[in-house]
C-alpha cells in the first residue's frame, strides 16, 4: 500500500519477563483513515499501540510510520508525527498545571517559545478547556482530563493520533461529546485515527476500518461492517456485535427482510433501516388518520 | 488514618489558594522569594541568640500577616516540624556535660539536666522553626508552577525541578489511591478494628507494598507518556518570569534586615549560663 501511515510487517513482542504479547502483527492503516483496534481485555491493544508508537521496542519485525522506518534513530523524530493518548488520563497528565503539561510535548520538539504558547493556546481551544489552563490536573473531571491528554498530544500537531480506549470511564454525554469530537477532528485535515477499544457499541461511530486482535494476534480485519457481520469470529475474541445490531437479528421477521443489507450497527442506521420497514404501516396509519377525519 | 489522609490532601489544595490571594510576597518575583529565603535559612542556621530567633520569627510573621495568609494554616505547618525536632533534641540535656541545672536521682543512677543541653536542645528546636517558618511561607505564598520556573531560572538541575514537578503531582494522584484502597479494606473489615491485632497490621503492610507496586508501575506508565511526547531527558518550561525593581527591593529589603538582627550589638549571644546571669 502506497501511503501508508502506519505499516507493521510481522512485529512480535516479548514482556521482560520473555512471555509473548504481540505475535505475527501485520498491520497497514492508510493516510486519513480511521481505524479501530478491537480485543477483549487482555488481548494486547495497548501493547500493540505502544509498540506501534515506538515507545516498546519490537523483539522482531519492522514498524514504518509515514513510510519512515522506525529506528534507534528516528524515533524521536517521529514522535512528534505520532501522538499517543493514554487510556488513564492519570499517567499522562504529569505536570502541575494543564498549561504546563500541554506544553510539555511541544517544548520537546525544541520549538521557540512564542510557538509553543500559540499551540497551547490552540490546543486548548480545540478541546474547549480554555479557562481551565492554570488548574492542577488532579482538580479536573474525567472527561476534561482525557480531553486534556488529548490536547497535550494535539499541540504537537501530529499527522497520526492513536488513542487507547478513549470512550472507557465517561458518562454517555461527554462519550458522545468525544466521539463528535474526534469526528469533527478527522474531518478536519488529513489526520488518521487508530483507537483501540473493546467499547464495540461505539467503534461503528469512531471509524471506518477494523483490526480484531485476540491474545496477540490480529484474527480479523476489514470495514467495520465486515467485522461485525461475522459473530463466530467476534465471539472467539470475547467480543460481540453492537446491541442494535443484535437487536435487529434477535427479530427474525426484521432479520429475513435485511439478510442481504449490511448489517446496521449504530442507532442512526437501525433507525432508517427500521423506518423503511415501518414506513408501509406508517402510510396505512396516515390513510386510516385521513379517513377519521373525513367521517368527523 | 483515613482523615489524616484527607486532610493532607485538603490542606494541600488550600495552599494554591493562598498563593493567588493579593499579597506582598505573592506579588515578589519567585526567584527573589527563593533566593532571600535561602539567605534567611542560612542566617538562622548562624545565629547565636534565642532574642535573634525570635525577632526573626516576627518578621516572618508580619511578612506572613502582609500577605494575608491565614496565622493558623502557617503555624499550623510550623507546628509538626517543631514538634518532631523536640522529640529528636529529648535526650540533649540529659546527655551533654556541663554546668547542672538539676539533678535527678533515679534508684541507683544519677541524672543531670546541664544547662549547656538545655541550650542547645533549644536553640535545635528554633532554629528548625525560624526554618521551617520561612519555607512556609515561601510554599503558601508561590504558586508551584511559579516555584518551578523560579528554580529553573535559577538553573538548579533539571534532574532535581523535573522530580519535584512529579512528586508534587502525584502526591495527589497517591493519596487518592491510598484512600480508596482503605475504603475497599474498611467495606470489608466486619470485626471493630483494634490497633493491636496482628492481622490489623497485616493488612496495613501488604497495603503498603500494593501502594508501591502501583506506584512502581505508574512510574513506568508516565515515563511511557513522556517519552511518547518527545521526552529526551531534558525538562523544559517556557519562561514567563518577569524581576521587576519591585522584586529586587524585596529581596534586598529582606536581606537587609536579617542581616540586622544578625549583626545588631544590642543582640549579643549568650553562650554560657554567665552570659544569663
Amino acid at each position: 500500500m502506497t501511503h501508508c501511515a502506519i505499516d507493521m510487517q510481522d512485529v512480535q513482542y516479548r514482556y521482560p519477563d520473555g512471555s509473548v504479547a504481540l505475535n505475527g502483527i501485520n498491520l497497514q492503516v492508510g493516510r486519513g483513515e480511521r481505524a479501530v483496534v478491537l480485543g477483549a481485555n487482555g488481548a494486547g491493544k495497548s501493547t500493540l499501540l505502544a509498540v506501534m508508537c515506538g515507545v516498546l521496542q519490537p523483539s522482531q519485525g519492522t514498524i514504518k510510520i509515514l513510510e519512515t522506518k522506525l529506528t534507534r534513530q528516528t524515533t524521536r523524530r517521529l514522535r512528534a508525527s505520532i501522538g499517543l493518548v493514554f487510556q488513564e488520563p492519570d499517567n499522562q497528565l504529569f505536570m502541575p498545571t494543564l498549561w504546563e503539561d500541554v506544553a510539555f510535548g511541544p517544548l520537546n520538539m525544541g520549538l521557540p517559545a512564542e510557538k509553543v504558547k500559540s499551540r497551547v493556546e490552540e490546543a486548548l481551544d480545540v478541546v474547549g478547556l480554555a479557562e481551565l489552563r492554570d488548574r492542577p490536573p488532579h482538580h479536573l473531571s474525567v472527561g476534561e482530563k482525557k480531553r486534556a491528554a488529548i490536547a497535550t498530544v494535539l499541540a504537537m500537531h501530529p499527522k497520526i493520533l492513536v488513542l487507547d480506549e478513549p470512550t472507557a470511564h465517561l458518562d454517555p454525554q461527554s462519550r458522545t461529546d468525544l466521539i463528535r469530537f474526534l469526528g469533527q477532528l478527522h474531518a478536519q485535515g488529513d489526520l488518521t485515527l487508530i483507537i483501540a477499544t473493546h467499547d464495540v457499541e461505539n467503534a461503528p461511530l469512531l471509524a471506518d476500518r477494523a483490526y480484531v486482535l485476540s491474545h496477540g494476534r490480529l484474527v480479523g480485519r476489514g470495514t467495520v461492517v465486515e467485522i461485525f457481520s461475522n459473530p463466530e469470529m467476534l465471539q472467539a475474541a470475547h467480543l460481540a456485535a453492537p446491541t442494535v445490531a443484535q437487536l435487529l437479528h434477535l427479530v427474525p421477521a426484521i432479520a429475513r427482510r435485511i439478510a442481504d443489507e449490511p448489517t446496521p450497527l449504530t442507532l442512526a442506521d437501525a433507525a432508517q433501516v427500521l423506518r423503511r420497514l415501518c414506513a408501509h404501516t406508517e402510510e396505512a396509519d396516515r390513510a386510516e388518520n385521513h379517513l377519521l377525519r373525513e367521517v368527523h | 488514618m483515613l482523615k489524616e489522609l484527607l486532610r493532607a490532601v485538603g490542606e494541600s489544595l488550600q495552599i494554591e489558594q493562598f498563593a493567588s490571594r493579593p499579597g506582598v510576597l505573592q506579588r515578589v518575583d519567585p526567584r527573589i522569594k527563593l533566593v532571600s529565603f535561602a539567605g534567611v535559612i542560612i542566617v538562622a542556621v548562624l545565629l547565636q541568640s534565642v532574642l535573634q530567633f525570635l525577632i526573626l520569627l516576627l518578621l516572618l510573621t508580619a511578612l506572613a500577616a502582609a500577605s494575608r495568609l491565614p496565622l493558623r494554616a502557617f503555624f499550623r505547618r510550623q507546628a509538626a516540624f517543631v514538634g518532631f525536632s523536640t522529640v529528636i533534641v529529648l535526650p540533649l540535656p540529659f546527655i551533654t556535660p556541663g554546668y547542672a541545672l538539676l539533678t535527678i536521682p533515679l534508684g541507683p543512677w544519677l541524672f543531670w539536666v546541664t544547662f549547656e543541653g538545655v541550650y542547645r536542645a533549644v536553640f535545635f528546636a528554633v532554629r528548625v522553626w525560624v526554618c521551617v517558618a520561612a519555607l512556609s511561607l515561601l510554599t503558601l505564598s508561590t504558586r508551584f508552577v511559579e516555584l518551578l520556573h523560579g528554580m529553573q531560572r535559577l538553573h538548579f538541575p533539571r534532574l532535581f525541578i523535573e522530580l519535584t514537578a512529579i512528586t508534587y503531582r502525584f502526591i495527589f494522584v497517591f493519596t487518592d489511591e491510598a484512600y480508596r484502597m482503605g475504603l475497599a479494606r474498611e467495606a470489608r473489615t466486619v470485626r471493630k478494628e483494634r490497633v493491636v491485632r496482628p492481622r490489623t497490621w497485616r493488612t496495613l503492610s501488604s497495603m503498603i507494598g500494593t501502594l508501591f507496586v502501583r506506584a512502581y508501575e505508574r512510574g513506568e506508565k508516565v515515563y511511557q507518556a513522556m517519552l511518547a511526547r518527545g521526552y529526551a531527558g531534558d525538562f523544559r518550561l517556557v519562561n514567563r518570569l518577569h524581576c521587576g525593581a519591585k522584586d529586587w527591593s524585596f529581596g534586598v529589603g529582606l536581606m537587609l534586615a536579617v542581616l540586622l538582627v544578625y549583626f545588631a550589638p544590642f543582640l549579643a549571644p549568650v553562650t554560657s549560663i554567665g552570659g544569663w546571669l
